[in-house]
């Protein structure tokens, strides 16, 4: 969209226009909002809400009925004499577009109300009274919503920058080798966490910072566009951050540490290099291997697997979401670690029991003590963990509490030295 | 992996190598010992140069501790020669070299094999046999060389440095892209299609997979790129062809369709707007004849996206397919759980090695759903079809079927035209009841 709307276009505003121009309330008359505002994050995507949206299309060709795409991403639905029944047809579909989300979940009791949909009849009084309300609210807040995304827009095309391009890798290639780059290099601790707080360090895990190396390298260029791009410009990567760890002296590491690496890469000299350098210190070192690099080719994973095993060093499985525990058993994979993302879209699941209970089993018969949620950003991810059994945990949050933690201890040890000296 | 020429008049071969040693091991048989690794015997998809190298590495420790010497030779065998007492040493490794393998039937039947995964020699009461063995490796690699030298002139050699390639690089991938373009590809669609295929080896046309032949596209647009060469830009390349696709199939006029088709998708072309635009075009009724496959890792990069575009898309009528599985990845993801209707399982000769055990499940999962939901695909021979109809598959596709489309071509025609010849013996029977 490259422009941006002027308030009187908003479709809330349309709305409201037709309401208001409705005399004697609207007999015939009856709206449908479905509440898609409160999907979760992850599924309220436009080009999800767009999908949702087509499902409509035959109705609306063949009665007096107008669909309303409203900013915060519910749709209305307004009708006029069409039957109640075959609105339910395209309402049911959208349901179904999102099972996977609470919303759409149906009280099989019969008593709450639906999540998903809201039925006003406008020939009712009452009702026409409380719909006007809504849709006011909805207007005043999409004016809001559009002269922010409107700022919001114009800076974010200078930040996001345009889709990454065979060309820009090109361009890439030539100056990676060229910039220094080793101090983007971030580390992360993954924590053992028990009933009292952090009871050890797991590992830590040093990665390249891709938010920083796109501000050097690639500022007007967004890096995640294509994920087969992405996943060749990260083999680049590997090769920096193995030179860079390789030249550590692994002697005098007190933590394990951890790394990511492309399956290609684990297979390539520059590992074989690295190798040398742990050089009997393989234990303290764990490789992360992408899910999307596993699937795609097995046979290679389960080589390198077998290589890094034998060879003492830890393998670890990342990219896998707790959606994807229910389709595939990671077990399978024969890895000593298993990192499944925190994502916000948890923060609103409902405690569905048997969800929760399918994804402890496979927590469990994983080896719950393999399992590290990663990404974890707020105590609700932990206890979210937790509460699935999950007891190693990595993300900015950890780091926080591990600073704490050692503050304290250095406060503690600072008035034990205080206590000896008098 | 063809050594270049020159290399070969420079470095003697490890083979040669082997048998210089032994012949110098006389002197010192009393404390050495031998052990040959049969990696040879191991599947090809397990001999790839990674493997070899994974394997070989193993040894590093015992060769820079002057334990002993290691011969990696031509036929990917390797061949390590060591200090008696090193033997235990030796033992681990080799073990370590086997569990690498694990998965391949040479070391997962091993009891059943003829073959031993390694052999041991004691050049204190067997110095012959290695001698004899080491000259017949070496006489074999002279032979091959020579055969070798004799077959590639300078032309051959470059023809074969041409085919496998200038690497995909981000370069070549942009002029590619630049050119595909500019490109009329219409003329580059072809199709293959999926058969049900009985007893009798006579196939029967179930739905046929519309793509843009990348060998094909190559000899034009690109000749000299070895388009395989790395998997993320050939993924990328191969997204940017099946939009194409997608966009020609849009324009009605730009390829004419007929029958039950399948195209090839990403789960993020399925979310966007050029699918949205082909959907306007397909009328409702075709959408019932159309399947979309999707490749599982693309599947599992975004689960969360999948289930949504899985479920639109089977909404609007179109059939969803599961691509891409292989022995391995077969009994790691489950075709029913992830809600598609059909899968296809890439055939390989190691499935018929894959013992009773694999069978049994790949029959479980073939008559998952009621059957009929699996695929065997890439069929270049005849055991393919016969192993896939072994385990309940009954739809295969690839060249041994098109082999057999073409064939039962010829018979229906050589059929029809005996009808036409029977009728020309008694002359203007239909022509007369016509007037």
């Amino acid at each position: 969209m490259a422009e941006i709307p002027s308030p009187e276009t908003l479709e809330e505003k349309l709305l409201l226009d037709r309401l208001n121009r409705m005399e004697a309330g609207g007999a015939g008359y009856y709206a449908v909002q479905l509440h898609l505002s409160d999907l979760k994050s992850s599924n309220r995507k436009p080009h999800f809400v767009r999908l949702a949206a087509r499902n409509f299309d035959v109705l609306i060709n063949q009665h007096e009925a107008t669909l309303f795409q409203m900013k915060n991403a519910d749709l209305v639905l307004l009708c006029r004499n069409v039957p109640v029944n075959e609105v339910e047809i395209p309402v049911e579909k959208v349901r179904a577009l999102f099972s996977e989300d609470p919303l759409t979940h149906v009280d099989e009791t019969g008593l709450a109300e639906d999540r998903l949909s809201t039925w006003y009849d406008l020939s009712e009084q009452e009702d026409f009274r409380a719909f006007v309300r809504v849709v006011g609210h909805l207007a005043l807040e999409a004016e809001e919503v559009a002269k922010r995304e409107a700022a919001e827009q114009a800076a974010q095309q200078k930040s996001v920058g345009q889709p990454l391009t065979a060309q820009h890798l090109t361009a890439l290639a030539q100056v990676l080798p060229r910039v220094p780059i080793d101090d983007l290099i971030r580390e992360q601790l993954c924590l053992h966490i028990g009933a009292n707080g952090p009871e050890g360090v797991l590992f830590r895990e040093y990665f390249i910072s891709i938010g920083e190396l796109k501000k050097r390298i690639a500022p007007g260029v967004n890096l995640f566009s294509s994920i087969w791009l992405f996943q060749y410009l990260t083999e680049a990567l590997d090769r920096v951050i193995l030179a860079n760890l390789a030249g550590r002296n692994f002697e005098k590491m007190n933590e394990p540490i951890s790394l990511n690496l492309n399956i290609g890469t684990v297979l390539s000299r520059d590992f074989q290099n690295f190798h040398r350098a742990v050089s009997g210190h393989e234990e303290n070192v764990v490789i992360e291997m992408q899910v999307i690099d596993i699937f795609s080719d097995v046979d290679a994973f389960t080589i390198a697997r077998n290589m890094l095993q034998q060879n003492g060093y830890r393998v670890l499985v990342d990219g896998i979401s707790p959606v994807s525990m229910q389709f595939f058993d990671p077990a399978v994979l024969q890895a000593d670690f298993i990192k499944i993302g925190w994502g916000k879209e948890f923060e609103n699941e409902e405690s569905d029991d048997s969800k929760v209970a399918g994804l402890r089993r496979i927590i469990r018969d994983a080896g719950k003590e393999s399992i590290i949620l990663s990404r974890v950003d707020s105590e609700f991810a932990i206890q979210w963990g937790l509460n699935l059994g999950i007891t190693r945990f990595q993300g900015f949050l950890m780091d926080r509490l591990i600073d704490a933690v050692r503050a304290q201890g250095r406060r503690a040890r600072m008035k034990k030295d205080r206590a000896a000296a008098r | 992996m063809a050594t270049a020429p020159e290399m070969q008049k420079t470095l003697p071969s490890q083979e040669k190598l082997l048998l210089d040693y032994v012949r110098r091991l006389e002197k010192h048989r009393g404390d050495r010992q031998v052990v040959h690794v049969h990696l040879s015997q191991l599947r090809p998809f397990n001999r790839r140069e990674q493997h070899i190298r994974a394997a070989t590495s193993s040894f590093d420790p015992l060769i820079s501790a002057l334990a002993g010497q290691l011969f990696a030779l031509r036929s990917a065998d390797l061949i390590f020669a060591f200090k008696s007492q090193a033997r235990p040493q030796v033992e681990t490794v080799v073990q370590k070299v086997r569990f690498l393998f694990s998965d391949d039937p040479l070391i997962a039947e091993a009891s059943t094999h003829e073959k031993p995964f390694a052999t041991w020699y004691d050049a204190a009461d067997q110095y012959d046999d290695i001698l004899r063995l080491a000259r017949e490796l070496a006489e074999e690699e002279e032979e091959r060389l020579t055969k070798v030298r004799s077959r590639m002139d300078a032309r051959s050699s470059l023809r074969a440095k041409q085919e496998q390639g200038e690497p995909l690089t981000p370069d070549v991938l942009a002029r590619v892209e630049d050119a595909l373009g500019r490109a009329d590809l219409s003329n580059y669609v072809r199709r293959q299609f999926v058969c049900r295929v009985d007893s009798k080896l006579v196939p029967d046309q179930e739905f046929s997979e519309l793509f843009i032949s990348i060998n094909d596209l190559r000899e034009t647009l690109m000749p000299g790129v070895n388009l395989t060469s790395n998997r993320w830009l050939f993924y990328h390349l191969t997204e940017t062809l099946d939009k194409r696709m997608l966009s020609m199939l849009s324009k009605t006029d730009a390829i004419t369709i007929t029958g039950e088709i399948s195209i090839n998708a990403n789960v993020k072309t399925l979310l966007s707007d050029e699918f949205q635009v082909f959907d306007d075009n397909v009328s409702a009724s075709r959408r019932g004849a159309m399947v979309i496959e999707l490749q599982k890792e693309d599947i599992f990069s975004d689960l969360p996206a999948f289930l949504i575009a899985r479920e639109y898309v089977q909404e609007r009528g179109y059939r969803v397919l599961l691509d891409g599985l292989t022995m391995q990845t077969m009994f790691l993801v489950d075709r029913e759980k992830l809600g598609c209707d059909l899968a296809k399982l890439i055939w390989t000769p190691a499935l018929a090695d894959a013992g009773d055990e694999v069978k049994e499940r790949l029959r479980e999962i073939a008559a998952s759903g009621g059957g009929g939901r699996m695929i065997m695909c890439r069929c270049d021979t005849r055991e393919s079809v016969e192993f896939g109809r072994s385990v309940g598959i009954d739809r295969f596709q690839g060249r041994f079927i098109e082999g057999l489309i073409a064939e039962d071509g010829r018979r229906r025609d050589l059929l029809k035209l005996k009808h036409r010849i029977q009728r020309g013996t008694s002359p203007g029977e239909d022509e007369e009841m016509a007037e």
